[in-house]
């Protein structure tokens, strides 16, 4: 069947509809597509920021491809000042940094017309209303004002909010300051966003909200997202790839599924009664398990995959409610990283 | 199910360059201000004082016009001008560049600068919009959201530049340009354009240059402190400490202090400008006897002016707007 490749917009935006274009035609819109990718968003080398004699980025290089990446490091470990130096905020002490490959030194306001920042303080301009600040936002990347106006409604739309968008920005909640700053980032519709803490006082509603909407962000629009945060939960559940920086320096990057295989040998039960029937079984099986104070049993496996131990207990007719392997894998690579190789 | 209804789409439309972007800031910019409690209220009454000001031209005009409401009034009412008034109008119909030039230039000279003029208005138009150019965004942290947009440092400043100017554009050039325009739209002869047209170049030269170096003083007192009432007070000391240095300098034999006041820098520039020394001399080699007299001998000296006046006071001015670039430079980034 001929097909043709359309509607490439987006980093690997591809849709497959029948045409009448030759085989070779779609091979090469197909590889070129994928080529474009691979693509690094974010390359670094050998970056350097220093204020005074205290280097907040030590050396930094990086090799990000597009998607989700989760910006992870304690607090003061160096992530606000690297997003900070890759938009030109800070001037880079030294080294080398290209974004959505171009030049950050030299061509940072090119830079910025593809690029979202969403900032963790407070940064809404006083006195303006929601609806007026995001348009004013869009017009500052260029938009014209009635396209301004109207991607901003859309956007206010996106992150949900409501008529409080003609309200002005000094009486918004911290909920509702998220939403803007979010909105504001993406009203241009950039190919990067860099989201710094978006879930910081959220209660679980309005983070589960904020989650959402940064996920689809990538899933569905094809908008890379950079999600620096504290909050390792934030970061497991949307993203896709992972870097920890602590005292300015990267200390891992990897891909989630990766990082969560160097844990695979642990997993946790959760079982309604019968605790001590199963921690023998699992005793039996060559497995390490231990009775959490939350009543569930984590169990040491060591095995690729959790599958046998699943069934050795179903042949002992022990049926968990929910077995989750490799829980709080980002939380112990995470801390596994830090005492290695991090603070003190 | 979805918590939220997720719409977003991209866009394909036009981007618009940086000289937009500028500008939407310098509207913005305008808009804040006028924003300020109070502000219309001033910006209304420098319409309104241009407004009286086209009356006094438009009267004046009206001196040169026979049997007009104005001529007869003074010279039916008032018995001193009966004999005056039509010498007065002989006069002024043989020379028209002193009756009307100078005295346009001298009127524009007084309704631009002096104390009670569109530039003490603008003053505290200035004054009221301080906190609201730089100072907010330094105190809300939006210039980091400024710098994270496609507009520079360079672009930022300069756009609230454009904003200082287009609302000193309403509170003094406007005013002026529109008090010219009635003046010579209600006057009894076309020729008054071409007769007053010195004095509105004067108008616009000064009133143009003092706008850049009111707006640069402006943007940098605004940059100094992220408090608003700071920045108030700062720009309040700095009319105040010019006002003192200029009284204390004015009377005594340290009269270089009156250049540390940008008050008197600017007049000196304006008189300069304005070239109202001209103008008397021009009256004085021919009528020699004019110039001489009591009241208008005083003028004549307070106003005399020489090439080192206007040289210290441009370059204090200069000192000023270098020194306001400087906070600029120093100031305005993201933290």
């Amino acid at each position: 069947m001929k097909i043709r490749a359309i509607c490439v917009k987006k980093w690997g935006e591809v849709e497959l509809a029948p045409s009448a274009l030759p085989l070779a035609w779609h091979a090469l819109y197909i590889s070129l597509t994928f080529a474009r990718m691979s693509d690094a968003i974010i390359e670094c080398s050998g970056v350097t920021k220093l204020f005074g004699d205290f280097a907040a980025l030590n050396n930094v290089s990086l090799s990000v491809s597009p998607g989700t990446i989760g910006l992870l490091g304690p607090n003061g470990a160096g992530k606000s000042t690297l997003i900070k130096c890759l938009l030109q905020l800070h001037p880079i002490t030294m080294g080398d940094a290209r974004l959505l490959g171009r030049d950050v030194g030299s061509e940072g306001r090119e830079i910025r017309t593809r690029v979202g920042y969403a900032p963790e303080q407070d940064c809404l301009i006083s006195g303006m209303l929601g609806c007026e600040y995001v348009t004013y936002c869009a017009q500052l990347n260029g938009l014209p004002f009635k396209e301004a106006r109207q991607r901003a409604h859309e956007m206010l739309d996106f992150v949900g909010m409501g008529q409080e968008r003609y309200r002005a920005v000094d009486t918004y909640s911290t909920g509702m300051k998220q939403r803007v700053k979010l909105a504001q980032a993406i009203v241009h519709d950039p190919e990067l966003v860099f989201l710094d803490e978006p879930t910081n006082g959220l209660d679980p509603r309005g983070r589960e909200q904020i989650l959402q909407l940064v996920e689809s962000l990538w899933k569905q629009h094809q908008i890379s997202v950079i999600l620096s945060s504290h909050l390792l939960q934030d970061v497991d559940r949307i993203c896709g790839e992972i870097i920890i920086i602590a005292r300015g320096e990267v200390l891992v990057q990897d891909t989630l599924k990766n990082l969560k295989a160097r844990r695979a040998g642990i997993a946790e039960l959760v079982v309604e009664g019968e605790h001590s029937r199963v921690l023998e079984v699992l005793h039996a099986n060559e497995c390490t398990a231990e009775l959490e104070s939350n009543g569930h049993i984590t169990v040491r496996h060591g095995r690729e995959s959790l599958t046998p131990v699943l069934k050795f207990l179903r042949e002992e007719g022990v049926r968990p409610i929910e077995a989750l392997p490799s829980p709080n894998a980002l939380e112990e690579v995470f801390l596994q990283a830090l005492s290695t190789h991090g603070p003190d | 199910m979805a918590l939220i209804d997720s719409s977003y789409t991209h866009r394909d439309g036009e981007t618009r360059g940086i000289g937009y972007r500028r500008w939407v800031i310098a509207q913005a910019t305008l808009t804040a201000c006028l924003k300020v409690k109070g502000m219309r209220w001033v910006v209304w009454t420098c319409w309104i004082y241009a407004l009286l000001q086209g009356v006094f031209l438009f009267g004046f005009g009206q001196l040169m016009v026979e049997n007009s409401a104005v001529s007869d009034f003074i010279t039916e009412d008032l018995d001193l001008f009966k004999s005056f008034a039509p010498m007065f109008r002989e006069w002024a119909a043989d020379n028209p560049r002193i009756a009307i030039g100078m005295t346009y230039n001298m009127f524009f000279y007084l309704f631009t600068g002096a104390i009670v003029s569109s530039l003490t208005l603008s003053l505290v138009a200035l004054g009221m919009a301080i906190p609201r150019l730089i100072t907010s965004d330094l105190s809300s942290r939006a210039i980091t959201i400024y710098s994270s947009k496609a507009v520079s440092r360079f672009d930022y400043c300069l756009g609230k530049f454009a904003g200082v100017l287009l609302l000193l554009t309403l509170t003094w050039l406007g005013p002026t340009l529109a008090t010219w325009m009635m003046g010579n739209l209600m006057a009894p002869e076309v020729s008054f354009f071409w007769h007053t047209a010195p004095a509105l170049l004067h108008s616009v030269a000064f009133v143009g240059l003092g706008m850049v170096i009111l707006g640069l003083m402006a943007l940098g007192i605004s940059a100094m402190t992220s408090s608003p009432r700071m920045a108030t007070a700062h720009w309040v000391g700095l009319l105040l400490m010019g006002v003192v240095l200029s009284g204390i300098g004015m009377g005594s034999k340290n009269y270089w202090l009156q250049y540390l006041s940008f008050w008197f820098d600017l007049e000196l520039l304006q008189r300069s400008i304005f070239d109202i020394g001209g103008d008397f001399k021009e009256l004085g080699d021919k009528y020699p006897g004019f110039t001489e007299m009591g009241l208008i001998k005083t003028i004549k000296t307070r106003l005399a002016l020489t090439a080192e006046n206007v040289s210290a006071a441009l370059a204090c001015l200069s000192f000023l707007c270098a020194g306001a670039l400087v906070i600029l430079y120093k100031k305005v980034k993201p933290e």
